[in-house]
């Protein structure tokens, strides 16, 4: 019975209310009646959260019509940018909410893992968590006791299985945490980015114990932002976005759509123009950053070269004047700084005259590893304060969907950058 | 292969037989959290489970102290000392109390399992009430003893009786109860937290109406009082009967009979046991219904 569906996905809605745009108040007197009336607008603004009587501006559909069907045995992605809805999705899936209109039918065993470690009580033992744990996942305390060794042997953790949890390292936490969740034995399971975590060797086993998963005839929905990861484990994805699902075919086809498809998306270009300030000195007027195509996007392979544009006005011209670019990635470490200043004696900047100006540069390809990173650029004066600070003017993602060695980049999370380097047999 | 749907649940569809079953399924998770549960309250604590016995032995001394030398109650029959009377009610109501703040706050504390897995949630609720009757449990050996030191030291004080045998009848209702108001308040609580609060106060509110300091024959005094004060006639016997339904109240009395007898308490109070059952019943069945209406929206409010 390859052929038979498992999940059958019609119509599935889910709205959410989102809350509207608190009231300032100006005066003595407003802000106490406003106090005044506060308990009866919070007793209407808690009360609306669970009800929708109106299609106000603050209701919000989180997922719009979605259809698909999972058959037994595939692996189905689900891939989308933050906010697309891939965890409503998966809620609504395992039961955790409702949905508003539509129906899903499954047939099997679910286990959802949306968080390594739910559930974990920091005062019990690494052993009564285990109990815990894997009862809320929903086995039975008598197939726990079972897998009680090799669940154990699994995580690596054993010399402490007795110590309550809240000495544990984080790292140990999350250890025992994923063996309890990957000896669930179920006919579908859903997990929800959970790789992200723990050190190299681990996520290896981890990984490998999925793909057994995978290859046991199972069924297994995964969404992660890691389109390596997705492309390791999966047959098939879907791609969300905004609530809705926009495509539906092979790994590889998805990855490509999802790709063209945001590059085009609204409120988040690859470019930014501002407005000219006559008081400034010294400003920033344009960013843009491009593919090796010269197109402006913001997603780009590991392997590409990052073009950037920059255009800047001088009105007053000093020769202190230097540009500070710098990118940060999501855990706001900064993995480089550069100024006009590098591979050049002194300040470019600085030797320009009063006017309008422009430089183009390159970040090394093979530099990022997957994720999303943001530009920061400064406009300093050597011996004064900042000019023009500008934080977050353009953001823009990696995704690494070619390379050979992307499979296992997914092993290396505690390294912040990725270089290309290639080892020579001597 | 069970097949399993899931769409909105319209509002008669509460309580099927699929959900018994469930509940009935997720029974080892139940007893896992009750585990943890009392593990948990006396880990890193010296007394443990002792501090189960000194919570209501501190208060039955104050009360004692207060109500017998401070503001001197009247009681029916000086033979049974105030200690053993105000004990005997302030273990079950000691247990009422800590198991309704616990269950209220219940779903706010196990906010994480709520967003992240599913499971019958009624489960959450109900580890409170039967976690906190292991304090109950200790709360009533203590009782015991005592008992048994004034049956020996002095007699009269403390009847064995047959009565005793409706024990758990009473703690039957007692948790029925407690568990229906749960239902209602934890339900409440997640998406208005105020019920936090209300929870504390109402608690001691009920600890005075409830006859624990004062005897019940004086509850005829209170409501004569009212009616002289107001001039309705016959509203005295309309408050009497509204006060039977408060099911504590035949708890409290039960309890006594059962465990004092005497001729202080020499009959069960059947009327008022059976106005608080129907009381009781009558909770706890709204309490389910209303929490599993409320349940699907549990994970978006929380």
């Amino acid at each position: 019975m390859k052929n038979e569906t498992v999940i059958k996905v019609e119509g599935l809605s889910k709205r959410y209310r989102i809350g509207l745009k608190e009231e300032m108040h100006d005066s003595l007197a407003s802000s106490l009646a406003a106090f005044l009336k506060s308990p009866f607008k919070s007793f209407k603004k808690l009360k609306n959260l669970s009800s929708f009587n109106d299609e106000g501006d603050d209701v919000f559909w989180a997922l719009k019509d979605i259809d698909f069907e999972v058959k037994k045995g595939e692996a189905l992605g689900i891939i989308g940018m933050n906010g697309a809805g891939k965890s409503t999705l998966l809620k609504v899936l395992s039961r955790i909410t409702e949905p508003t209109n539509g129906e899903v039918t499954i047939n099997g065993r679910v286990a959802s893992l949306l968080e390594v470690g739910t559930g974990f009580h920091p005062d019990l033992t690494g052993r009564e968590n285990i109990f815990l744990n894997g009862t809320i996942l929903g086995m039975t305390r008598k197939e726990i006791n079972q897998k009680m060794e090799e669940i154990i042997e699994f995580s690596g953790v054993r010399k402490f299985i007795d110590t309550p949890v809240k000495r544990y390292s984080s790292g140990m936490r999350v250890r025992l945490a994923f063996s309890v969740a990957a000896h669930l034995d179920p006919e579908i399971l859903i997990i929800d980015e959970v790789l992200a975590v723990g050190d190299y060797e681990f996520q290896n086993k981890c990984i490998g114990k999925m793909q057994d998963v995978a290859q046991g005839g199972k069924t297994i929905l995964f969404v992660s932002h890691n389109m390596a990861a997705i492309k390791q484990l999966c047959n098939r994805a879907i791609l969300l976005k905004k609530g809705e699902k926009i495509a539906d075919g092979t790994v590889d086809e998805i990855i490509e759509v999802y790709k063209n498809n945001n590059e085009a998306r609204e409120g988040d270009l690859g470019h930014i123009q501002l407005a000219p300030k006559n008081e400034l000195p010294f400003q920033l007027l344009e960013l843009s950053i491009k593919n090796s195509n010269r197109e402006i996007a913001t997603y780009f392979e590991s392997t590409e070269k990052i073009h950037v544009e920059l255009k800047m006005r001088i009105t007053k011209q000093q020769p202190n004047y230097y540009i500070n670019f710098r990118v940060v990635n999501h855990d706001e470490i900064t993995l480089f700084v550069t100024t006009d200043e590098d591979f050049s004696e002194g300040y470019m900047s600085g030797t320009l005259g009063v006017g309008d100006h422009g430089f183009n540069f390159d970040f090394p390809s093979h530099l990022f590893k997957p994720g999303k990173y943001r530009i920061d650029v400064y406009m300093c004066n050597r011996f004064n304060p900042l000019i023009q600070e500008h934080n977050n003017i353009l953001s823009f993602e990696i995704i690494d969907s070619i390379t050979v060695r992307s499979v296992k980049q997914l092993y290396r999370s505690e390294a912040i950058v990725a270089p290309a380097i290639i080892w020579e047999l001597k | 292969m069970s097949e399993l749907k899931i769409k909105k649940r319209l509002s008669w569809q509460l309580f099927s037989k699929q959900d018994f079953l469930e509940l009935f399924k997720f029974r080892d998770l139940l007893f896992t959290l009750i585990k943890r549960d009392v593990q948990v309250v006396y880990k890193q604590s010296v007394i443990g489970f002792g501090w189960a016995v000194i919570k209501p032995m501190v208060q039955m001394i104050i009360f004692t102290f207060l109500f017998t030398y401070i503001a001197k109650v009247q009681m029916d029959d000086d033979s049974v000392p105030y200690m053993v009377f105000n004990f005997v009610a302030l273990v079950p109501f000691t247990y009422f109390s800590s198991a309704l703040t616990a269950s209220t706050s219940s779903l706010i504390s196990n906010e994480s399992f709520i967003t992240k897995v599913y499971f019958p949630r009624l489960i959450i609720p109900l580890v409170p009430i039967i976690a906190k009757l292991v304090d109950f449990g200790i709360a009533m050996v203590v009782l015991g003893f005592m008992l048994f030191y004034y049956y020996q030291t002095q007699p009269g004080s403390v009847e064995i009786n047959g009565n005793i045998l409706f024990l758990p009848l009473l703690i039957l209702i007692l948790i029925m109860f407690s568990f229906g108001i749960s239902l209602w308040f934890s339900a409440l609580a997640i998406q208005y937290r105020d019920l936090n609060q209300i929870v504390t106060f109402l608690a001691q509110f009920m600890m005075y109406m409830a006859p624990i300091v004062w005897p019940f024959s004086r509850l005829k005094g209170i409501t004569q009082g009212i009616e002289s004060w107001s001039g309705i006639d016959g509203i005295a016997n309309y408050f009497e009967k509204i006060y039977s339904f408060f099911p504590l109240v035949g708890v409290i009395e039960g309890f006594r009979t059962a465990l004092i007898g005497g001729k202080a308490y020499p009959n069960m109070p059947w009327d008022l046991i059976l106005n608080g059952t129907i009381m009781s019943l009558l909770i706890l069945v709204s309490g389910i219904y209303f929490f599993r209406s409320k349940e699907s929206i549990f994970a978006d409010v929380a």
